[in-house]
């Protein structure tokens, strides 16, 4: 094999794992438009990358047992029934498709279960809000928690939807004096009065988040929770807590992902029941340092950014 | 959307018989949008909004026809769709480029069956470590940290291994290529 060519493989491979740089991906791009040979082994590369990633049958036959416990524990939960987002011409017609995505069965509900959807918050962190609050908000529009702010995206990292994005910084915010927090939680009241619809509602929320370069050992995970409140806002303590919230929710959901670090965004949502009685969701969106665990002392994020915020609503009649 | 498609079926499709079709054609699909969009998540989320984009055109669909074909090419315009918008971001084949990909796939559709059965069976001849570093990095969707934790290896290395691992298949795959009659 010559070296143009195991070159080309190389630089095939690192576009295919995501891995290009910009040189990288303009070098492979030109040579893809004028060789017709490379085309070809690209495409060759490409098919084994992707029957690798979603052909189970090849892991399912006499490699059964190939499979590591350890990711068991720690997979995300793509081989879990999801909601996942849709395009806006879905959205429009109100109709929702659901997948199971590694099982190959494409759910589909049918007329029986047509949901309607509702987009009731998001946030691009593009204009208005440029840090969060200390402490937990108490009333609606407002960002509040543990210190991050608003940045531009870098060269290192881009943000997931237009220019900017949530740096988380601290686990704990001015004023807290926690003498040991390896969460770095932010929070976000949502008004829902009046709009669960005749049936059943859903709230789904979801968030995207990445972590930059990571030099030590330290493991880092992700979180998105929401809390249901059928309360006034007026009734809540002042100040707020998460030990609230966690006593006095009528709903409550979360899902927590480990993060990969490899640069990419993971979008991870969660879903809870609402009704008609159900005036408020509060988001609750958190980068951990799962490793090592802290005995003492406040963990500052290394490079934790998360974007694009939503919050939908699925009534099924 | 940016190609013509004008058939008219004589009857349209029922959800059932859509879903039949799409569920036979989907991984076909997969691994259609994934030459273009490598990164299996957003691969998927193309090959729902395709899903989407099908099921509005059904009507148009000709049962009298491959349904495979007619959908890759509303999965090749959800995947440029793509591309447009993360192209910037993620490094990605340029529009014009997976043109020409895509075109080249379809002539190879039949020597790209052959390698597929043969990767099956030069799955079989790697070692147990190789094959779980490659079900692990491509099926689990590990990272490199995380399979280097696992193996109690450092990062280089364990990439190191997966591209070995990677040339002793596409060797297998040619070579079993060459002796086929």
């Amino acid at each position: 094999m010559n070296t143009d060519h195991e070159e080309l493989i190389q630089l095939i491979h690192a576009c295919l794992d995501g891995q290009a740089t910009d040189v990288q991906a303009s070098l492979l791009n030109s040579r893809l438009r004028g060789d017709a040979a490379a085309r070809d082994l690209y495409l060759q590369l490409a098919d084994t990358h992707s029957c690798l990633a979603v052909d189970e049958s090849l892991w399912t036959d006499s490699l059964g047992s190939t499979r590591l416990p350890h990711f068991e524990a720690h997979s995300a939960p793509k081989r879990w029934f999801v909601w996942r987002p849709l395009a806006a011409v879905a959205a429009a017609a109100g109709i929702v498709f659901g997948m199971f995505c590694t099982s190959m069965v494409f759910g589909y509900v049918g007329p029986r279960v047509v949901e309607k959807m509702k987009a009731v918050f998001s946030e691009g962190f593009e204009s208005s809000v440029t840090k969060t609050e200390p402490g937990l908000p108490r009333e609606v529009g407002q960002w509040g928690g543990d210190e991050a702010h608003v940045v531009n995206a870098t060269t290192a990292v881009k943000a997931h939807g237009g220019a900017k994005m949530l740096r988380f910084l601290s686990a704990t915010h001015p004023g807290e004096n926690s003498p040991r927090s390896q969460w770095g939680d932010v929070y976000r009241i949502v008004d829902v009065r009046g709009l669960a619809g005749v049936g059943s509602t859903v709230a789904r929320v979801s968030a995207s988040f990445t972590q930059g370069v990571v030099t030590g050992e330290e493991k880092f995970a992700c979180r998105v929770g929401a809390y249901a409140l059928d309360q006034d806002l007026s009734t809540l303590p002042s100040p707020m807590s998460h030990t609230w919230l966690q006593q006095n929710n009528s709903a409550t959901g979360s899902r927590r992902a480990a993060l990969k670090g490899t640069g990419r965004w993971q979008d991870v949502s969660v879903e809870l029941p609402i009704t008609r009685e159900t005036r408020f969701v509060v988001l609750h969106l958190a980068v951990v340092q799962e490793q090592p665990t802290l005995k003492s002392g406040v963990v500052q994020f290394p490079g934790h950014f998360m974007d694009d915020v939503k919050m939908e609503l699925l009534t099924r009649p | 959307m940016d190609f013509a498609e004008s058939n008219t079926p004589a009857q349209p499709l029922t959800h059932e018989q859509f879903m039949r079709l799409f569920l036979a054609a989907e991984r076909e699909l997969l691994r259609y949008v994934m030459a273009l969009v490598p990164n299996v998540s957003d691969a998927r989320d193309v090959v729902q909004e395709t899903a989407v984009a099908l099921w509005r055109a059904s009507e148009k669909y000709d049962p009298s026809k491959p349904f495979v074909p007619w959908a890759c090419r509303f999965a090749l315009n959800e995947a440029r769709l793509h591309l447009r918008t993360e192209l910037r971001r993620r490094r990605l084949i340029e529009e014009d480029v997976a043109a020409m990909l895509d075109e080249r796939r379809v002539e190879m559709a039949a020597p790209l069956d052959a390698r597929r059965e043969h990767l099956r069976d030069c799955l079989r001849r790697l070692t147990e470590d190789q094959r779980r570093l490659v079900r692990g990095y491509y099926f689990e969707e590990e990272s490199i940290e995380a399979l280097a934790a696992s193996f109690n290896r450092g990062a280089e290395a364990v990439y190191k291994s997966l591209q070995r691992t990677r040339q002793v298949l596409q060797q297998c795959i040619e070579r079993k290529l060459q002796t086929e009659p």
